[in-house]
């Protein structure tokens, strides 16, 4: 008889007499979590009833108003007092004419940063994808 | 009875034979129980059609194979670009000898020990060898579809394949050479 066809057969039928492995007790916990998780209604604005939602747009209107006008008044006071203006001074011709230039290279380091990390997830993380059906 | 109850019930009629899909795919417990979680998960977001349908294990099968074959896809990746970094070579063992060796010489094997040792063997098979095998054997898909599946040729599938039945002969014991 073919040696092959032999070995094929006899790792078959040794194959397919394998008891069938049973599942982990904790893979249905598991997944039942999961399942509860992503089931679980979501609590948010959108869910409260109108009166509140109206009540919560008007508030937080409100307070976003008041921060503008509180932050302006303050600035304002802060502006007259004469340490301040020593800073203001020591700000505007020290550090000020660096400022947009740090702030793009923090940029440039940033997006060169995020794109070394994703070309590195791509060769050493991502192989051949199989589209699953 | 709710959906989630329903769903819970699907769950313990197809666990089983979606984790041993995946063990015997990916040889990690820890692994095959992660991809056995994400396909339930996948079957969950399509329950509404499944629930019904007859082939609804068939199709957890394929997902769960698919999931396996990403995982070992992307593991392989990540090992090829270390192992490339770090050594520059082929660093394959030589599994029907290591497997042969751990068999015990002249030890009477019971029907159970000899399914330990089998199981127990296809798991430490390198994966070019135990992931063909299984689709062949436990899937019993074609050598071209296998190939097709792992985007290999049809030679290397029958090679690999010819490999790992030898290594898993060999953790039988010299009772089963001819």
């Amino acid at each position: 008889m073919n040696p092959e066809l032999e070995l094929e057969r006899e790792i078959h039928d040794a194959l397919r007499r394998l008891p069938q492995p049973r599942a982990p007790r904790s893979l249905a916990p598991r997944v039942m979590h999961a399942i509860a998780a992503a089931t679980r209604p979501q609590a948010g604005w959108r869910l409260w009833a109108l009166h509140w939602q109206l009540l919560g747009l008007v508030v937080a209107c409100s307070t976003a108003i008041a921060l503008v006008i509180g932050g302006s008044l303050f600035t304002g006071w802060i502006g007259g007092l004469a340490t301040t203006r020593a800073l203001v001074t020591l700000w505007q011709t020290f550090l000020a004419p660096y400022t947009l230039p740090l702030l793009a290279l923090t940029v440039v380091m940033c997006v060169a940063s995020a794109l070394l990390a994703a070309a590195l997830k791509h060769v050493a993380w991502e192989g051949q994808e199989i589209s699953p059906s | 009875m709710s959906d989630v109850e329903r769903f819970e019930a699907f769950l313990l009629e197809h666990q089983d034979r979606v984790y041993a899909t995946a063990l015997r795919l990916v040889g990690r417990a820890s692994d095959a129980e992660d991809i056995a979680q994400t396909a339930f998960l996948r079957a969950w977001e399509r329950f509404d059609t499944l629930r019904t349908h007859p082939a609804a294990g068939a199709w957890l099968t394929t997902v769960t194979t698919n999931l396996a074959l990403n995982h070992l896809s992307r593991h392989r990746s990540r090992w090829r670009l270390f192992s490339e970094i770090a050594a520059g070579g082929d660093r394959q063992r030589d599994f029907e000898s290591t497997i042969a060796a751990d068999a015990p010489e002249g030890d009477p094997l019971t029907q159970a020990d000899d399914a330990a040792r089998l199981e127990r063997a296809l798991r430490t098979l390198p994966p070019h060898q135990r992931v063909p095998i299984v689709l062949y054997h436990f899937d019993e898909q074609s050598y071209e579809q296998i190939a097709t599946r792992l985007r290999v040729s049809v030679g290397k599938i029958k090679t690999d394949i010819h490999r790992g039945r030898l290594a898993l002969r060999a953790a039988l014991g010299s009772d089963h050479e001819s």
